[in-house]
C-alpha cells in the first residue's frame, strides 16, 4: 500500500451535511436537523446564476396561488456518495398547484429556507413556460452520481 | 410556505396525468366540464428536459388563449460543482 493525496470522498457528503466549518464566518446552527430547502421560480427576464448567493424576490414569478419564496422541497433522502461523487436532490416532484403564472419563467432556485440569510444552493433552467389555472410540476432526474441534481464530483 | 405540495411523480402517475381526462378541471373561469373544452398536449424534449404542456381551450373559441395550461418538466440536467471538483481531483 502507499499513501495517496486525495480529497476524501466522504468529505463531499460531509460538506453537504455541514460537518465542516472551515471559514471565519462559520455558522452557528440552531439545530442538528436538516435544513428546509425551498424551490422558487424565476422569470425569463431575471438573472439568477452561479453568482447568485441568496434567495431574492427580484425576478421571482408572481401570480395566483404562488407565494413568494416558492414551495418546500421534500428531502426525505439526504446527500449520498456514488463512487467518488456526492449528490443530492429533492426526493419527490415539486408541484405548484393550481397556479396562474402569466409571465414567462424558465428557472428555479433551490435555497436554504431554514437560515435567515436564505443561502442559494443551485439554479436549474428549463424551457420558457407559462401556466394558466393549472399545475407546474418539476420531476427530478435519476438520483445518482451521474444525473443527480446537485453533485460534488 | 403554504402554496403547492410535494409528492412523488411515478411514471404511472405521469402517464395518467397525460392521458386521463377528468370530468372537469380548473380554468380561469373556475371549474369547467372538460366536455366544453378542446384538449391538446405539447411535448418538448432536449438533453436537459422532457416537458409536457397540457392545454384546454373553449370549444367555441379554438383560436383563443388556453383557459387551462399545466406544465410538467422532467429535469435531466445536473449541476456539478466544477470548480470544487477541479481542486479535488
Amino acid at each position: 500500500m502507499a499513501n495517496t493525496q486525495a480529497f476524501c470522498s466522504s468529505a463531499k457528503v460531509d460538506l453537504m451535511n455541514a460537518n465542516f466549518a472551515l471559514g471565519a464566518t462559520g455558522q452557528t446552527r440552531g439545530a442538528t436537523t436538516k435544513d428546509v430547502i425551498n424551490v422558487a421560480l424565476y422569470l425569463v427576464t431575471a438573472t439568477i446564476n452561479a453568482a447568485t448567493t441568496v434567495y431574492t424576490t427580484t425576478g421571482e414569478v408572481t401570480g395566483t396561488n404562488y407565494t413568494a419564496g416558492g414551495v418546500i422541497a421534500t428531502t426525505a433522502t439526504g446527500p449520498a456518495l456514488d463512487g467518488t461523487t456526492a449528490w443530492f436532490q429533492p426526493s419527490a416532484s415539486v408541484v405548484f398547484t393550481n397556479v396562474t403564472l402569466a409571465t414567462a419563467f424558465d428557472a428555479c432556485l433551490l435555497y436554504n429556507d431554514s437560515h435567515t440569510t436564505k443561502y442559494a444552493l443551485s439554479v436549474h433552467t428549463f424551457g420558457s413556460q407559462t401556466v394558466t389555472a393549472g399545475d407546474f410540476t418539476l420531476t427530478m432526474p435519476v438520483g445518482d452520481g451521474t444525473t443527480g441534481l446537485v453533485r460534488l464530483a | 410556505m403554504t402554496n403547492g405540495e410535494q409528492r412523488p411523480m411515478t411514471p404511472e402517475e405521469l402517464h395518467h396525468r397525460l392521458t386521463h381526462i377528468p370530468e372537469e378541471i380548473t380554468t380561469i373561469n373556475g371549474m369547467t366540464p372538460t366536455a366544453d373544452l378542446d384538449r391538446t398536449v405539447h411535448e418538448f424534449e432536449s438533453n436537459e428536459e422532457l416537458t409536457y404542456a397540457i392545454e384546454y381551450r373553449l370549444k367555441d373559441q379554438p383560436e383563443s388563449d388556453p383557459v387551462h395550461r399545466s406544465v410538467h418538466v422532467q429535469l435531466k440536467r445536473n449541476v456539478t460543482a466544477e470548480g470544487v471538483a477541479a481542486m479535488m481531483e
